[in-house]
């Protein structure tokens, strides 16, 4: 959910509530909005007035809020300092929150690695060749992604106590439901993480003589999990909110801490409120390194490291990642930093059948029809020397530079705007398979015919 | 393959051993001996309340005494606490030895629970703000609100008996029952007179009263798991001993000092330790009660 | 699965799972009200309505939903008198479906920016070109195509609240499913695994359809460009 605010927070790919700053000439205009002009003199004075009442509005409904818990229509003024007191003394700190806070931390911590074993075991099962796996996996996650975690919680508590856990029943009830709901999260992460390395890794690896299974677990999942981190600091956040469910069933977490020494103060309001600060600023804080992370992450996978995304909502849909990806493409319209692969774009060419064209442009990412795509994307010289297959000719260039105006070309491909480069008037039969070494027969056969038809 | 494998049992382990040690960390103060887990009221001032890492109250003092009748000193007690919504839970899950936490035997609940004891005799009684003249007894709080705490029946008996269209509020602990009577939010605050005494004199400054007309008798029984025969023996020989040697007496001074409650001296303190034999539990024929 | 059947006809489960429907529906209902409400501060002109909007959503999305509720009880209720209905169990419903909306709005306003983002700049520049001001190219060129953009992560969000209607337990709504599930477990501990299943069944069948209709829907809808 925080994806946007990513963005922000980023100020590299911009958004149309925030547009970059060198957009505009005003060096105060970075926060400029393109949903309204620039104001002018008028407008600047009404935004003005609006601003101020703005402030007053908000204030006024805070101050009311302060005076309604000053003066109550009856009972004791909330914001006595006899109230606070107690909820803020040493006392307090060493005896109720900071235990409690200690239960919420370890039951997180556990939780958060134990989702990520779960996540990465079923994400690949979802990925294995075999189909059975596959149908159990996909089972397994689609049913703990469905049932809400405090159901879950009163069902292990219930359960682990009847099987004889005598103390750390609660404790493991929660570690537990944390495990299955987030770990089915985990899992949707690596299977999409996977979808969206470039195919040539898998083919690097298999070329390399490994087994499928060990490309994906070598190879493929190491990176998507890199890709994937951010996305599961997130999911940490998630897990340091649902500890709180465990208050529910009797686990003395930070809430349960602060609600038991509201009682012997007759203070619980006060106490609250600081457990709601200690909870409000750790889950700031993660929520924060998640947005800061892809930066620092890129540099370690070919997957496109990016802000937290949407947990895909298909059930039990193979289309799944797909809907996940339209759910979080469409970021680039506003011009921002480019991924190092387009979304729907798999690696190398073996995947860039007509069918893949077609349904591309079926789904409304393309609106070329794929009998025209080659010809627009390429410039002429490049298909139609490639397509003659005869021996080089005049004016020819190294290799080194073939593979560098093709990649630039395939870079500016999803826009398709660009058609400017078509001095590239040479190519070698030899050079057309761009930085992929797979060798993957596909990969000449389908692009190539599409050329040397016309 | 091989080097793969032996990888993932590296990973197992690792994420076992993480496991043990978070695991480890949760069950701490480690002393010698075998321990016992005692489920009380952390919130109930006189009664049960935990304060920094101090266990007063009198449902302590009499699960304390019991202890060392069955054996643990003090050291090996691990108290435990026993939210009235939670403690049949508590004890089918064996997450506790046995509960002394104002817990009145029921027919309801001795299907699910056994219990020792008794070991007090209470009274359901109602709190009210000392400024609010307009309850005077059970029967005038028709159209008004009252509080409890979930799982507690003291609130239903008095929608049963005497003022149908009474409103219920459910919070977690008592204190908070308190906390909306002063409020404004409920107007009376009902559960047994004992309690009631604890809260309106922890809350202090005469803010609250307790009307002093019980309308039921509560039989605080020691709730142990269905079937723990020997246990309930050992446990009523030490109330036994406890009434006879004066600790009984001692303790309920102690923890109802400083407040103008008395218990009902007809009923206590209790000679009979039979409440798995007696069929008779609450009282609610009462019009005749004081 | 004959001790399903009996637990079934002892209790009343489809009840519970109407409880839970009907906060969800309706806190579906206020938080995008809400949410729309909140987007719209959020790319306004007003510099304090920005502050504020970005304030609530950092609020609410940084704090559990199980504090939320609490709050909604002795916060809102108990303190600040709060009050929906003289009766106390509807004012309880209300009160847990106020905190719900709260809490969910802030994923709503933060699904329909990330739908804004899928909006081509030339659609705004477009309208400002028109000579439309700042309500009517929000109100009629960029939140339109935001919402068919943001079906997916609206989708979830529904999805997610449904789940987080058992919350509700926290501020005394004690007919809901989570409620009812304890109470279920209490007296028939022996068959715990079927009540269980009787409650996750009873959510798989409710969720599936709607990620079924939101995968359908987001394919549906999403402009083409």
């Amino acid at each position: 959910m925080t994806s946007t605010s990513a963005i922000e927070a980023n100020a590299d790919p911009s958004s149309l509530a925030g547009v970059h700053k060198h957009r505009f000439r005003h060096p105060k205009a970075v926060e400029q909005n393109i949903l309204f002009d620039e104001p002018g003199p008028r407008a600047r004075r009404r935004i003005a007035l609006f601003n101020v009442v703005g402030v007053v509005v908000v204030l006024a409904f805070f101050a009311w809020i302060l005076y309604r818990f000053a003066n109550p229509p009856m009972g004791e003024n909330q914001l006595s300092w006899e109230l606070w007191k107690p909820a803020l003394s040493a006392d307090a700190w060493v005896y109720f929150y900071l235990p409690g806070l200690l239960a919420t931390l370890e039951a997180s911590v556990l939780a958060i690695v134990g989702s990520l074993v779960f996540g990465v075991l079923f994400g690949i099962g979802r990925l294995l060749p075999v189909k059975i796996i596959r149908w159990i996996s996909s089972i397994v996650v689609e049913f703990c992604r469905a049932v809400p975690v405090l159901l879950f919680m009163i069902f292990f508590w219930r359960l682990l106590a009847g099987l004889g856990f005598n103390n750390g029943a609660a404790f493991w009830a929660v570690v537990i439901s944390l495990v299955l709901y987030n770990g089915s999260v985990v899992a949707e992460l690596v299977r999409s993480g996977v979808g969206n390395l470039p195919l040539g890794q898998r083919e690097a690896a298999i070329a390399l003589g490994m087994s499928p299974l060990r490309s994906l677990i070598s190879v493929e999942v190491p990176q998507a999990l890199i890709a994937m981190l951010p996305a599961m600091i997130t999911q940490l956040v998630v897990v340091l909110k649902d500890t709180a469910l465990g208050s529910i069933i009797t686990y003395t977490d930070l809430l349960q801490e602060s609600r038991r020494l509201g009682s012997a103060h007759f203070n619980a309001l006060q106490t609250l409120c600081v457990a709601a600060v200690i909870y409000f600023i750790i889950c700031f804080v993660l929520s924060l390194v998640s947005e800061k992370l892809p930066q620092h992450l890129q540099h370690r996978t070919v997957g496109v490291v990016r802000e937290p995304v949407q947990a895909p909502i298909a059930i039990l849909d193979p289309s799944n990642v797909l809907a996940q990806e339209r759910a979080s493409e469409r970021e680039l319209p506003q011009g921002g930093a480019e991924p190092l692969y387009p979304d729907h774009y798999h690696g190398s060419n073996a995947v860039v059948t007509d069918a893949w064209r077609y349904s591309h442009m079926e789904h409304g990412h393309d609106l070329q029809h794929p009998d025209e795509h080659f010809k627009t994307t390429f410039p002429e010289s490049v298909y139609r020397k490639r397509s003659s297959g005869g021996p080089s000719i005049a004016g020819e260039i190294s290799d080194e530079e073939f593979e560098a105006k093709v990649r630039q070309l395939r870079q500016t491909h999803g826009g398709g705007e660009d058609s400017d480069s078509g001095s590239t008037d040479s190519g070698s039969e030899t050079g057309f398979e761009p930085g992929s070494d797979s060798g993957s027969e596909t990969g000449s056969d389908s692009s190539s015919p599409n050329g040397s038809s016309k | 393959m091989n080097r793969l494998a032996k990888r993932i049992v590296a990973a197992a382990a690792a994420v076992v051993s993480l496991v043990a040690m978070t695991g480890c960390g949760s069950s701490s103060e480690e002393t010698s001996g075998p321990k016992i887990t005692i489920g009380i009221k952390f919130d109930q001032p006189g009664v049960g309340y935990k304060q920094g890492n101090e266990y007063t109250g009198f449902d302590v003092d009499v699960a304390r005494y019991v202890a060392k009748k069955l054996g643990y000193s003090e050291k090996q007690i691990i108290w435990k606490e026993a939210p009235s919504a939670q403690r049949e839970a508590l004890l089918q899950n064996g997450d506790v030895d046995f509960i002394a936490a104002s817990y009145s035997i029921t027919e309801d609940r001795k299907k699910v629970v056994d219990f020792a004891g008794p070991y007090f005799y209470a009274g359901q009684d109602l709190l009210v703000r000392s400024d609010d003249t307009s309850i005077k007894s059970a029967k005038d709080l028709n159209g008004k609100n009252l509080c409890t705490v979930s799982g507690s029946t003291s609130a239903q008996v008095v929608k049963d008996n005497f003022a149908k269209s009474v409103q219920i509020m459910e919070l977690s602990g008592y204190a908070e029952c308190v906390t909306a009577l002063i409020s404004g939010t409920v107007d009376a605050v009902t559960t047994d007179d004992i309690i009631l005494a604890g809260l309106a004199s922890a809350k202090g400054g005469g803010v609250l009263k307790v009307l002093g007309q019980p309308f039921t008798k509560e039989t605080y029984g020691i709730g142990v798991k269905k079937g723990s025969t020997q246990l309930i023996k050992q446990i009523n020989d030490a109330l036994a001993e406890m009434v006879s040697d004066g600790s009984w007496q001692k303790a309920l001074d102690a923890e109802t000092s400083g407040t103008d409650y008395s218990p009902n001296k007809e009923w206590n303190p209790p000679t009979k330790f039979d409440a798995e034999d007696s069929d008779e539990t609450v009282r609610t024929d009462t019009a005749s009660a004081k | 699965m004959q001790a399903m059947l009996t637990l079934l006809s002892q209790y009343d489960v489809l009840g519970a799972f109407w409880v839970n429907i009907q906060l969800t529906l309706w806190s579906a209902l206020f938080s995008l009200i809400l949410g729309v409400v909140l987007v719209m501060m959020r790319i306004s002109p007003i510099p304090s309505l920005r502050a504020f909007a970005s304030g609530f959503v950092e609020f609410f999305k940084n704090m559990p939903l199980t504090i939320i509720m609490v709050f909604m009880l002795l916060g809102a209720f108990v303190q600040l008198r709060f009050q929906f209905s003289s009766t106390f169990s509807s004012n309880f419903y209300w009160l847990a479906i106020t905190g719900l909306s709260l809490y969910t709005s802030v994923f709503v306003c933060e699904s329909l920016r990330s739908g804004i983002n899928t909006v081509p700049l030339g659609q705004a520049e477009a309208a400002r070109s028109l000579g439309l001001g700042f309500f009517q190219t929000a109100g009629l060129i960029v939140l339109p195509q935001a919402f068919r953009g943001s079906v997916a992560p609206l989708g979830n969000t529904l999805i997610a609240l449904l789940k987080n209607s058992t919350v509700a337990a926290a501020c005394s709504v004690a007919t809901e499913t989570s409620t009812l599930m304890k109470t279920m477990i209490e007296y028939n501990a022996s068959s715990i695994v079927a009540v269980f299943m009787i409650f996750a069944i009873g959510y798989v069948i409710l969720i599936i359809p709607i990620g079924l209709l939101t995968t359908w829907l987001s394919n549906t809808l999403a402009v083409r460009r």
